[in-house]
């Protein structure tokens, strides 16, 4: 064998491995994934949220919720927030330092008073403008703290300073949350022995779906198919993937946009860290890493219930910068704790859940662009095997095919929200062509991501939405 | 059978390339069967769901006969009722779990007589040995059906079937257990109490809590029976549930503990209750816990509890800590000072180390829009 021969082993080998490797972790994944989903269902058959609604031993719960910039949609935001169903809860909405009319229109329309509020500076924060309470008594649970601009980190770093309540509910101020979402979230800090330090929610895609008053009144498969790929996604991502790590207590990600956490260890951890775009990981992460210092038991749950609808983004620009975003937060995240790659100390966190998100999905871009440009090499210099090669890409693209429409059954026996017989034929087809049309530009804007990091990039990028507010039934 | 990988091969495919190829026919098929089985799924969920409801229409019309009619349920008539479909009955399960359910989900919405007539027909089609058969099951979930239904058709005669599934291992199963063996003793609800070896999860306690504050005050156990249960989250809800039902009758148990034990948690909810219990004349037992600076769990406690039993006697105890350390003590103490009617004010009017450790607060406290919220 010639040094050149060896060299193509060495590669083929280590390439095989790798996707030998992500394959069946994936897959090993989705069948945890679906046998707790299943638990969950039966589990949840026999229980009775009047229980924590009518109960005065229900704890406390603070949704905080940053905004910058939300002047269109504020008012219908709040309103859709203050009518969540929980009795004891407050709503704190952080102006964060805001450009736009927002501030105006929340003390207009909510008839808002500065109060003296006596703040304990617990978390480090940009300086506080004030702190307003509405004049309205049926408003009361509203609070809403006007802040110099520091970011969502910052913000809610704010808004934990402000609460006062066991819990709090850290949430995209944009997203439609179911009005049960806090009852649901909450049951696994009532019935667990371990410690409960926080508990996530699924992210559902809201584009075409008919809101009317800030509720999600009917759920239809977005027309764009950019955003039927991300349904696709996010089906995949939330019960194939988190389900599982839910269950073995591994989870290292909440979403930023619905996570529910125990106030006091957020705290204690020094609340969300402004250095990283990853800050929601972030937080989970260190909450973790805390309690393992503590050699305290702890769990951080998962809840599969479509709870949180939120707007995908509707154009590939905006789309590439969310994920540029994503990219840079979890190398920033993964640099930040690199303690914790296989440290037995830390347990299932750094025996597996780390090496998983640093190996598969912050490393498997750039196996894929490796892989591609050696094939390209391997063209030039006629060595490719093009019988073998063929059969390799179909083995890629029929286990792509396999996940998805696992993802699919998924959906089907749990929550079945895509009702129409129609939307199910959509989604097999959109199944079907996102090897080809999407993951090649989410591939390639996960290596941007680290390229930019490299170079400095720290900025959340602007994020424009069209709002909730133009899918009103009958118009 | 033909080796697949020999069959591939025959089409001049190598070992690798025929290990590939399979794979990937393998992945193609199970991603055909998942469609399929997503589409069958459809077809078979509409079409149970039709089942389910032309028999909810069935039976609605024969419970909406038991629950309007006016003489004594008799057997000949319950028969003559259901006659046309009790064929369904027993031949079907689908119709049978149907007919249950919603049995259980009209009952519970009814009270009186007509909901007795439900209790009784239930028996009499001999449903309640379907559903104690239940319990015999090896699934959790087939045990938790029959538990539930049993309960909600108020069958009290199988409660000791139920009660020792109290101790299951299976989470729902304990709790569901709990609930049914709460609601069957009518004599005495927490009486599994005794026999309860687990740990009673916030869940569990809201359950209970519940049941309890649906019956009449006179039926409330007596609490302090549990003040010693060798559980401490028996014994702690238990405290909880004196002080929010203000149960007198433990008033005497409260203060054995206050007194006595070394469990911190249970003496700081002890002093708790006893502050709920308004009791006066043991005042001086409750400021005596603020000598014990180290535990803020018990002056914040005693703090809340001197405020509701309201003697100015004890303002001198507070007011050091007006300068604690710690900012919930001193919250706790001005308001627990405020309920009592001490002039907080205009203590930090006059002395600057109290404006400085308290201004904030009492501006915080006073403000009516924070005080509403």
């Amino acid at each position: 064998m010639t040094a050149l021969e060896l060299f193509y082993l060495i590669v083929n080998v280590i390439i095989f491995i790798y996707a030998g490797s992500i394959s069946f972790a994936y897959l090993a994944l989705a069948i945890i994934s679906t046998l707790e989903m299943r638990r969950y269902k039966l589990r949840n058959e026999f229980i009775d949220f009047r229980n924590i609604l009518s109960s005065p031993l229900a704890p406390g719960i603070s949704l905080l919720a940053p905004a910058y910039n939300e002047g269109l949609t504020i008012i219908d935001n709040v309103r859709s927030l203050m009518s969540i169903t929980y009795n004891n809860c407050e709503v704190i909405i952080i102006n964060d330092g805001s450009k736009d009319d927002t501030m105006d229109k929340l003390m207009d329309a909510f008839q808002l008073q500065q109060v003296p509020f006596d703040l304990l500076p617990t978390l480090e924060t940009k300086p506080v403008l004030g702190i307003y309470k509405s004049k309205n008594k049926a408003l009361k649970r509203l609070t809403v703290v006007d802040k110099m601009n520091g970011g969502k980190a910052d913000a809610l770093n704010v808004g934990l300073n402000v609460s006062r309540k066991e819990l709090v509910a850290c949430i995209d101020v944009d997203c439609i949350i179911e009005p049960d979402a806090l009852l649901k979230m909450v049951k696994p800090f009532l019935e667990e022995n371990a410690n409960v330090i926080a508990s996530g929610g699924v992210v559902r895609i809201a584009n075409s779906c008919v809101v009317e008053e800030g509720r999600l009144v009917e759920v239809k498969l977005p027309h764009q198919l950019i955003a039927r790929f991300q349904v696709l996604e996010y089906m995949r991502a939330f019960l194939l993937g988190r389900m599982a790590w839910g269950r073995l207590n591994g989870l290292l990600l909440i979403s930023g946009a619905f996570g529910l956490f125990k106030r006091d260890i957020a705290v204690a951890c020094g609340g969300y860290n402004h250095k990283t775009v990853g800050e929601d990981m972030e937080l989970v992460v260190r909450m973790r890493v805390y309690m393992h210092n503590l050699n305290l038991p702890y769990k951080v749950t998962y809840i599969p219930d479509p709870l949180c609808w939120t707007e995908a983004p509707s154009t590939y620009q905006i789309l590439g910068r969310q994920r540029n975003r994503w990219a840079r937060g979890t190398f920033e995240v993964l640099k930040m704790h690199k303690y914790l790659f296989f440290n037995k100390k830390y347990g299932l966190m750094g025996m597996l859940s780390y090496p998983f998100w640093f190996f598969f999905e912050w490393l498997s871009p750039f196996f894929e662009i490796t892989g591609l440009l050696f094939t390209l090499f391997l063209v030039a210099t006629g060595h490719v095997n093009w019988t073998f090669f063929v059969c390799l890409l179909l083995v890629v693209y029929s286990f792509a095919i396999f996940i998805s429409t696992f993802a699919l059954v998924a959906e089907e026996m749990s929550f079945f929200k895509y009702t129409s017989k129609r939307d199910i034929f959509k989604m097999i087809g959109v199944a079907m062509i996102e090897p080809f049309l999407f993951h090649p530009r989410v591939v390639w804007w996960s290596l941007k991501g680290n390229f930019d990091l490299i170079k400095g990039k720290k900025s959340w990028g602007e994020m424009t939405r069209q709002g909730f507010v133009q899918y009103k039934k009958g118009k | 059978m033909m080796d697949p990988l020999y069959w591939i091969e025959s089409y001049g495919f190598r070992r690798l390339e025929a290990i590939v190829l399979l794979m990937a026919v393998v992945f193609l098929v199970l991603a055909v069967f998942f469609i399929v089985l997503v589409l069958i799924s459809r077809l078979v969920k509409s079409f149970a769901e039709r089942r389910k409801t032309s028999y909810r229409n069935l039976f609605q019309q024969v419970i909406n006969e038991l629950v309007t009619e006016t003489e004594t349920l008799s057997v000949e008539k319950t028969d003559a009722a259901l006659r046309l479909h009790l064929r369904e009955l027993t031949h079907s399960s689908l119709a049978r779990d149907t007919f249950i359910a919603q049995l259980v989900a009209v009952k519970s919405s009814l009270a009186g007589a007509s909901a007795e007539r439900l209790a009784t027909a239930y028996r009499m089609l001999g449903l309640d040995t379907v559903s104690a058969k239940r319990l015999q099951s090896a699934r959790w979930w087939k045990k938790v059906r029959g538990i539930r239904e049993l309960t909600a058709m108020g069958c009290v005669e199988y409660l000791p079937a139920v009660l020792p599934l109290i101790n299951a291992r299976n989470r729902v199963l304990q709790e569901t257990a709990l609930v049914a063996a709460l609601q069957l003793d009518r004599d005495s609800p927490l009486r599994f109490l005794e026999t309860f070896q687990g740990t009673l999860t916030p869940w569990m306690e809201m359950s209970i809590h519940r049941y309890l504050s649906s019956i009449h005050g006179r039926r409330l156990p007596l609490f302090k029976n549990w003040y010693h249960h060798n559980q401490p989250t028996v014994r702690l809800f238990c405290l909880r549930m004196t002080a929010h039902f203000r149960q007198q009758e433990s008033l005497s148990g409260l203060v054995d503990l206050a007194n006595t034990t070394s469990d911190p948690q249970a003496r700081v909810q002890a002093v708790y209750a006893l502050g709920e219990l308004e009791a006066f004349e043991h005042s001086d037992l409750v400021a005596s816990q603020l000598r014990n600076g180290l535990d803020e769990s018990l002056l914040l406690a005693a703090l809340r509890a001197l405020g509701k039993i309201g003697e100015h006697r004890h303002v001198n105890a507070i007011l050091p800590l007006l300068k604690n350390e710690s900012y919930p003590v001193r919250t706790e103490a001005i308001r627990s000072l405020l309920t009592i009617g001490f002039d907080v004010n205009g203590l930090a009017q006059t002395d600057v180390e109290v404006q400085q450790a308290c201004g904030g607060i009492l501006k915080h406290i006073q403000e009516p829009l924070l005080a509403a919220s």
